[in-house]
């Protein structure tokens, strides 16, 4: 068990090496010019010149690479080159905020999706189980700014209750005004709601079909005791790990929420680092969410074989 | 030359998407069985059969027919790709004639779904708009399930130190969120249409990958693979002429739920603007420029939104009900994204 672990963070600082490789080709060697693109197609040879010696780029690219990714273990990603402000402070306020609506999202909707699950698992074939079927295949299927755009419509401008952008000042903390987080979080929410309710769905099924709950029933116990204290828990193994792989959705469906909300978070750093072809932001902010992502992936891994003794590495 | 045989439980020590292995190869208990009736099969002896019983099986076409959990939204598929290929026909407007003077109008009977900032009517917009998300999803599902079958394919064949490098690279690319690479492909190469098809393709490449190549270390058991290799052919042959036919049923589904995730890719990637630019009508595009005037004009937002939810509700219905169809018992739920 502790080999498998160990194996597996090898494999992660190993995976991070290479996209940190890939990070920094993509966005310094291979665009050639940042300097350029910052400036503008107008500029004279000379300021072009006088800019990439400021930024460094006149050094070798390895040269800088080793910079960089020292810099980045000791969190300095340099300064944003568009916002004048050093990006590890910032994108540390916007992760805080992003995790904030992620948080959320996924509090108000495990409990939800366990439920919906076990009903529809426990009920399969019956109309209950279409319906909750039927409508977590379309929320799993849904783009979250097709959902956002609509709850806009509904809530903020035809019922007027709640705002449509979740604008803040730069300190502010979004708990100190909730009511902007409620509309991207339920649009959040509605994506992993289906998923995990669908997971929760499948496995409450193959449990209900195994022997021994099937022995468990034949035996004469109460089939609420069975459901409860026999099947649910082997149930819920699944349902754990996809709880952590729904921190990898979230990260595409943060991006795509935070532009619709326009919400100050991870996800529109990202979209305003790739428009402004702010290279050190982009940098930092993909690095970031790629250890996150993959470390949600370690997570749910770890879990799965932890809560489920018949797999051994 | 004698491969080594490969453990496929081996698998599953690499990473997160342990359940789709079993699916597969779980299936296999249902025994190599002839083709069904109706199933051209390229390979008569060696069909490797994913769960369809061919004692009394009808023809996969039959079956969606007789389903209407598949019938219908494959009959409403079937409607947006009519209205893709004659959209220009059929739309009241030239999608990007200016009318100038009567922006954001109402649904009237000159626009019947109102009209934009331009005063461009959007149905004929909704309508020609079809195309550019067909063309985007369907070409990049096939670069995507393509070069992922070939790779996924040529990994489970060969095994070994082969298997173990591609697999880890494709990890390696894994471990990007897809919308992520996505971007950042889109960073690279600049927003433009063969671009979103080549980065929504080369998210997909490692995905589809890794489900072939589980498929593969399954057919790779077989005795035909054996036969051919007594005969002496080369592994190009072997992978293409004995792997890939045996291997179809996953790659259509692998495809169909690919399409479905293509369409919900691309229309991000549009509405974040970095998809199909102005003035090519995207329904993605549109609703982030109608978001603006939610409040005076929300028929800049609603028809597009209906159409995408239309399309992407009824992809996936299809794709879940055609692989309940093809491979015994489904593809296992949201193991791969």
């Amino acid at each position: 068990m502790l080999q498998f672990i160990v194996r597996r963070l090898a494999f992660l600082v190993f995976t991070l090496l290479i996209v940190s490789v890939v990070i920094f080709s993509v966005t310094e060697v291979l665009p050639g010019n940042a300097a350029r693109s910052i400036l503008g197609a107008e500029a004279t040879e000379q300021s072009v010149a006088a800019l990439e010696e400021r930024l460094g780029l006149d050094r070798p690219a390895w040269e800088r690479y080793v910079d960089w990714l020292f810099g980045a273990a000791q969190g300095d990603f340099g300064e944003s080159l568009r916002m004048n402000v050093p990006v590890g402070p910032l994108i540390l306020e916007r992760l805080g905020n992003s995790l904030a609506l992620a948080g959320m999202a996924l509090l108000i909707s495990v409990p939800i999706a366990i439920t919906l699950g076990v009903i529809a698992g426990l009920r399969q074939g019956k109309p209950e189980d279409h319906a909750i079927s039927v409508g977590t295949l379309a929320g799993v299927s849904m783009p979250e700014f097709v959902v956002g755009v609509v709850l806009i419509l509904v809530f903020a401008s035809t019922l007027s209750i709640l705002p449509a952008s979740s604008l803040m000042e730069p300190d502010q903390n979004p708990f100190s005004n909730p009511a902007i987080l409620v509309l991207p979080a339920v649009t959040l929410l509605a994506v992993t709601l289906a998923h995990t309710t669908r997971m929760t769905r499948a496995s409450m099924i193959s449990v209900m079909q195994t022997d021994y709950v099937r022995t468990a029933l034949l035996k004469g116990l109460p089939w609420r005791r069975v459901v409860l204290r026999h099947a649910l828990p082997n149930a819920l193994l699944p349902t754990i790990t996809i709880i952590a792989i729904n921190i990898g959705w979230m990260i595409g469906g943060l991006i795509v929420v935070e532009t619709v909300f326009s919400y100050p978070g991870l996800g529109q750093l990202t979209i305003r680092a790739i428009t402004n072809r702010d290279v050190p932001l982009m940098q930092a902010v993909a690095l970031l969410i790629t250890f996150i992502y993959a470390f949600a992936n370690l997570i749910a891994d770890v879990l799965y074989t932890i809560l489920n003794p018949r797999i051994r590495y | 030359m004698l491969y080594q045989q490969h453990n496929p439980e081996r698998q599953r020590a690499l990473g997160g998407i342990t359940v789709h292995h079993s699916t597969i190869a779980g299936s296999h208990e249902h025994g190599h069985g002839g083709q069904p009736p109706g199933e051209p099969g390229p390979d008569a002896n060696a069909s490797y059969d994913y769960g369809v019983d061919d004692t009394e099986t009808p023809s996969v076409f039959r079956q969606i027919i007789r389903t209407p959990g598949v019938a219908i939204p494959g009959a409403i598929l079937l409607m947006f790709l009519l209205i893709a290929v004659v959209a220009p026909l059929i739309a009241p407007y030239p999608p990007t004639e200016f009318h100038s003077g009567r922006s954001y109008e109402g649904p009237s009977a000159d626009f019947l779904l109102g009209t934009d900032q331009f005063g461009r009517d959007i149905l004929s917009r909704v309508l020609v708009g079809t195309r550019s998300i067909f063309l985007v999803s369907f070409s990049a599902t096939a670069f995507g399930v393509l070069l992922g079958t070939l790779v996924g394919l040529t990994a489970g064949y060969y095994g070994g130190k082969t298997d173990e490098i591609v697999m880890r690279i494709a990890d390696a690319v894994m471990s990007f969120p897809s919308l992520l690479l996505a971007l950042f492909v889109l960073t690279m190469f600049g927003p433009a249409v063969i671009n979103v098809i080549i980065a929504i393709g080369i998210v997909f490449i490692p995905r589809v990958a890794r489900i072939i190549r589980s498929v593969a270390l399954d057919i790779r058991t077989n005795q035909f693979i054996q036969a051919a290799e007594a005969r002496g052919e080369r592994g190009v042959y072997i992978i293409l002429r004995e792997m890939l036919p045996n291997a179809w049923p996953p790659i259509i589904v692998e495809s169909s739920i690919r399409v479905s995730y293509a369409i919900l890719i691309s229309a991000s990637l549009g509405f974040l603007g970095l998809g199909v630019q102005e003035p090519t009508p995207d329904w993605g595009l549109m609703i982030s420029q109608g978001r603006n005037v939610i409040a005076v004009a929300p028929w800049n937002v609603l028809a597009p939104a209906v159409a995408i939810s239309a399309l992407v509700i009824s992809t996936n219905l299809f794709a879940d009900g055609l692989s309940r169809i093809l491979l015994a018992g489904g593809r296992v739920e949201g193991a791969n994204e």
